[in-house]
């Protein structure tokens, strides 16, 4: 009925003018056509028969507006008329119309914004097959072990779980080489086994992808699959053809299928260019990422149950609890076959969700997110409190009118109605200049997401995006206008009219102004506290001391000759320091696997201390990481005990190691470790040469963990490490100087980049600068819309007060004492919302607690200064209304009367 | 003449119309012919019923030309409004058999 009924009056819409065209046409006809059989039956003159249809007709206005409604046009006919009022009266208030539309767009394009990157970090699942089907293999122990798994038992536990779901593993995304320049082109690789895109749920869109038969043999299935952007960067538009190969570190791969261009691999914001077989790790030189024991990692790893470097993902087509039995059935006691007894026992697996994916923003900014989101909600709350401020006192201006049109019969629906229409239209200019602000800032954000690890974040305002926009646009009429609608409308014509052309309901409306400046004033205290209490957090970061001197320290990272290997490798690394130490403004140089704050957290499990007993089920695992000579001295930590690596420490030499104060501590007392042995299965044993401070290596935001340093000179290959340069100045110039004198040597060395460490430092503390920033923008901005409802408002009571403090004055009141009354009405309200913002803030500043770095819990003094900031601004704000109100004067007050 | 019952117009204009298609005064003309002259309807109140019916979906209209030559807008019975006619018309008559029932019961009857 209603479906068929809106066909007719869509078309109506459309043809608006032949509807009315046709309708006075039906009824002129009508009319002619009763004229003649007037003049026909009783014998009229033309002119009397069309007189007298006319008459029988009756008016003809009121049957064309029945037309109209009963055609279901008259609800559009309002609604034009209502658009065409509401342009009408804004346009008459363009200052009004400008902060309000301004100001929303702020709040909306805010919301959008943020809500577009909780969609596609937080919410969005990946685009695969039944996506709640897929989990992540994790396990709790006793110990904290890392969360991989050796593909010996990956096996195993495929077979276990066979009748409930299915098993597949992957390693994480590596950038590596893509064909045998190391300066040339790289993709991003992720090693699968064989039936993984079967597990995830994925389909070609052309060749075919991995099986389990591609997946057999270490070594013996030179094959993979690559992303359909991939094809387009290598091949154009090429259509696929067996036969093509890819080159990852220089190992030729063949391509066999290409993967549909939406699925770019588990991982949000590393896109994957290129899945090879697991069994191929070795030749392809997949070295990352692992956990070793009592194993060779130079071998290749799919065969050694003691590597672990695998993580599992499960389509589970159980439930939960059967699932469970079956990780949990003795399964689990296989996991680490090197680990205690007792620690296998205690071990369980377990399943997470893995419907979404990977992602390190997610982990990283989850809830900075969420921080966000609260953020720009509070913002458009504010937004809306001080809009419907500015609406009521509008609507207050405009009372005589309402009373009028109510007086004379208008329903006060349709007034209402007209309102809103009004608030409507100021909520979609703020909705459509906040797409604006919105399209703009998520350009930013993705161009941001790049500077902690993203390769690549899609951030787009889609569909979902623009729906969740419109529902902001129309809550945020219900918030700001249907109150003042309602209110405005809520009046008895009488009085109305008889106070002439002064507004009624003065102090009822003033109640109601004043309950939402308090409110605004509660909310932005919470918002700034928040932005005092992210700044806070990051002057405590970027004065934390490191433990290392990261000014002037330059990073070089390197791509050496794969065939350096054992003591040409040491001969080389100390010819390369020695030649860069001869720079002019280089003070001193040394070679590192992983460059400071990298957080390439290696680490290795199974030392042995002779003379330390370990706890029952306890594993000894270090950080570890090799350095050449000079390093301590170039990053500026300090020796505690013992000395420095020197060129000595060679192949030839014994086994030197360095312990940072963190081991040193917990493994040998009190006592001076140094002379001291460290071993592991297999290796030579190595001799504890010196102790230094603990140093946040990994990134100021993770503190020391023990840690233990071997001797570059010792090591038999080391792939892609970084130089260390201190220097006088690390300018930008400096910077080319070293790439060029390092690139000039030889061909054993390439320059892949030069950075510094106060820049990465930056980097890592990307995070913060965004919480503080935006935080501290939004908080500004709730501020002054506090301080300018409060002005508003208190403007408005003072201009309608304007004869009574006349009078008053007239009578011989004192200037200050008015001064002081009129004060005092606004320092209430703040007090008031004072007094509920104070515990808020303090509430949220506990849930941010995880986000804070050396920030008590709930922060007082952060609450404090932002509730001191509100006080002082929002005075200022009273005080000028104030002011106008204790200089009235008398005469002119009373006249106004 | 007597005043139109209150509802009845749709029904009377559904069944002049399933007689042939008509335009407005024609549908005027129709159900005065029918109802022998004895209903009064008035005109300002036919078209408002017209247009509803048609945005109904139960008329449909069609411009032509009318007996001396000039343009009109005709209507005709769409398929729901032929159904529509026939669920009017057997209420109708149920509800007025049973009124007419009503009047004719004598004390006696009782």
């Amino acid at each position: 009925m209603l479906l068929k009924g809106l066909i007719p009056m869509l078309r109506g819409l459309r043809d608006r003018e032949r509807f009315e065209a046709g309708l006075n046409e039906e009824i002129r006809f009508h009319i002619e056509q009763r004229a003649s059989d007037l003049a026909r039956l009783r014998g009229l003159t033309p002119e009397q028969a069309l007189h007298e249809a006319r008459v029988e007709f009756g008016g003809q206005e009121t049957v064309r507006e029945e037309c109209r409604r009963s055609f279901g046009l008259r609800w559009f006919d309002e609604l034009r008329q209502d658009l065409a009022y509401a342009i009408r009266t804004l346009s008459r208030r363009p200052a009004f119309a400008s902060v309000a539309v301004a100001t929303l767009a702020v709040g909306i394009g805010g919301n959008t914004a943020m809500f577009s990157v909780l969609d596609a970090v937080i919410l969005k699942t990946l685009p695969v097959r039944s996506p709640h089907e897929l989990f992540l293999l994790r396990h709790d122990s006793r110990i904290g072990l890392s969360q991989r798994y050796s593909w010996p038992f990956v096996q195993k536990l495929s077979n276990a779980i066979a009748p409930y779901g299915q098993a597949a593993a992957m390693t994480r995304v590596n950038s590596m080489r893509l064909g045998v320049d190391s300066n040339g082109p790289r993709a991003t690789v992720q090693l699968v086994s064989g039936d993984w895109f079967d597990v995830i749920g994925v389909q070609p869109v052309a060749g075919r992808f991995l099986s389990a038969d591609d997946n057999r043999t270490e070594g013996a299935h030179p094959v993979a699959v690559v992303s359909a952007v991939f094809w387009r960067q290598q091949f154009g538009d090429a259509p696929f053809a067996t036969g093509r190969e890819v080159r990852i570190n220089g190992y030729p791969l063949q391509i066999i299928g290409i993967a549909p261009s939406a699925f770019r691999g588990v991982l949000l914001e590393r896109p994957v260019d290129v899945w090879a077989p697991l069994m191929m790790q070795h030749q392809i030189g997949h070295k990352n990422n692992f956990s070793a024991s009592n194993a060779r990692p130079d071998q290749p790893w799919p065969s050694q149950d003691n590597i672990r470097w695998l993580e599992v993902t499960v389509r589970s087509l159980s439930p939960p609890s059967t699932m469970d039995a079956a990780l949990n059935s003795g399964l689990q006691w296989d996991m680490f076959k090197s680990a205690s007894e007792e620690t296998r026992r205690s071990a369980r697996l377990r399943l997470e969700s893995f419907s979404r994916g990977f992602s390190n923003l997610r982990t990283e900014f989850g809830q900075p997110i969420y921080a966000l989101v609260a953020t720009v909600t509070l913002v458009l709350l504010i937004v809306c409190a001080n809009i419907a401020n500015l609406l009521l006192a509008r609507a207050s201006e405009r009372s005589r009118e309402i009373a009028v049109r109510l007086s004379l019969g208008a329903g006060r629906g349709r007034l209402v109605r007209q309102m809103l229409t009004e608030s409507l239209l100021l909520a979609g200019s703020g909705a459509a200049a906040g797409l604006a602000i919105a399209y703009w800032a998520v350009g930013v954000l993705s161009q941001a997401a790049t500077h902690v690890g993203a390769t690549r974040l899609d951030l787009k305002l889609d569909l979902r995006v623009l729906a969740f926009t419109m529902v902001v646009a129309v809550l945020s009429v219900v918030l700001f206008g249907l109150l003042p609608s309602l209110r405005a409308t809520k009046l008895e014509p009488g009085p109305a009219l008889k106070s002439g052309s002064r507004e009624v309901h003065g102090s009822s409306r003033i109640r109601v102004a004043g309950v939402l400046v308090a409110a605004q004033v509660t909310l932005s205290v919470v918002l700034v506290s928040g932005a005092a209490l992210f700044l806070h957090s990051l002057r405590n970061l970027a004065s934390f001391d490191p433990g290392f001197n990261a000014s002037n320290l330059l990073l070089v990272r390197l791509d050496l000759d794969p065939n350096l290997k054992e003591g040409a490798l040491a001969e080389y690394l100390h010819s390369l320091v020695e030649r860069v130490n001869a720079v002019s403004g280089v003070q001193s140089s040394a070679v590192a696997v992983c460059a400071l704050v990298a957080d390439c957290t290696n680490s290795t499990t199974g030392f042995i201390l002779p003379g330390y007993t370990p706890q029952a089920g306890e594993q000894i695992t270090f950080q570890t990481e090799a350095v050449s000579a000079g390093y301590f001295a170039t990053a500026g930590m300090k020796l505690i005990s013992g000395r420095e690596f020197s060129w000595r420490d060679g192949a030839n030499a014994q086994r030197a190691v360095i312990i940072n104060d963190t081991l040193a501590r917990r493994y040998f007392g009190g006592k001076d470790p140094v002379g001291r042995i460290v071993s592991y299965p297999h290796e030579p044993d190595m001799v504890i040469v010196g102790v230094v401070n603990d140093a946040r290596v990994n990134g100021l935001h993770t503190p020391a963990v023990p840690m233990i340093w071997r001797s570059a000179a010792q090591m038999t290959s080391i792939s892609g490490p970084t130089l260390h340069v201190r220097v006088d100045r690390g300018s930008p110039r400096m910077m080319a100087t070293l790439r060029q004198v390092i690139s000039g040597m030889d061909a054993r060395a390439r320059v892949s980049g030069v950075t510094s460490v106060s820049e990465q430092i930056g980097l890592s503390l990307w995070r913060e600068y965004l919480l503080a920033g935006l935080t501290g923008a939004f908080g500004a901005l709730a501020l002054f819309l506090a301080c300018f409802g409060l002005y508003g408002v208190m403007s408005h009571s003072v201009a309608r007060r304007t004869p009574e403090m006349g009078i008053r004055l007239a009578l011989g009141a004192h200037p200050q004492r008015v001064l002081w009354q009129t004060m005092r009405e606004s320092l209430t309200l703040v007090a008031i919302g004072l007094a509920a913002g104070i515990p808020l803030s303090l509430a949220a500043g506990r849930l941010v607690h995880d986000l804070l770095f050396g920030v008590t819990t709930g922060d007082p003094l952060s609450v404090m200064t932002a509730a001191g900031l509100l006080l002082g601004s929002a005075t200022l704000a009273a005080y000028l209304p104030a002011r106008r109100a204790s200089r009235v004067d008398p005469v002119i007050a009373l006249r106004y009367e | 003449m007597a005043a139109l019952l209150p509802g009845t117009l749709d029904l009377l204009v559904l069944k002049a119309v399933s007689l042939g298609a008509l335009h407005g005064y024609g549908v005027l003309l129709r159900i005065q012919q029918i109802t022998g002259g004895v209903l009064n309807i008035e005109q300002g109140a036919l078209y408002p019923a017209l247009y509803r019916l048609e945005a109904q979906g139960f008329l449909k209209t069609e411009w032509g030309v009318s007996e001396n030559n000039r343009r009109a807008k005709y209507y005709s019975l769409t398929a729901a409004g032929r159904k529509r006619l026939r669920e009017e018309e057997a209420e109708w008559t149920s509800v007025s058999s049973a009124i007419t029932l009503a009047l004719s019961a004598r004390p006696a009857e009782i």
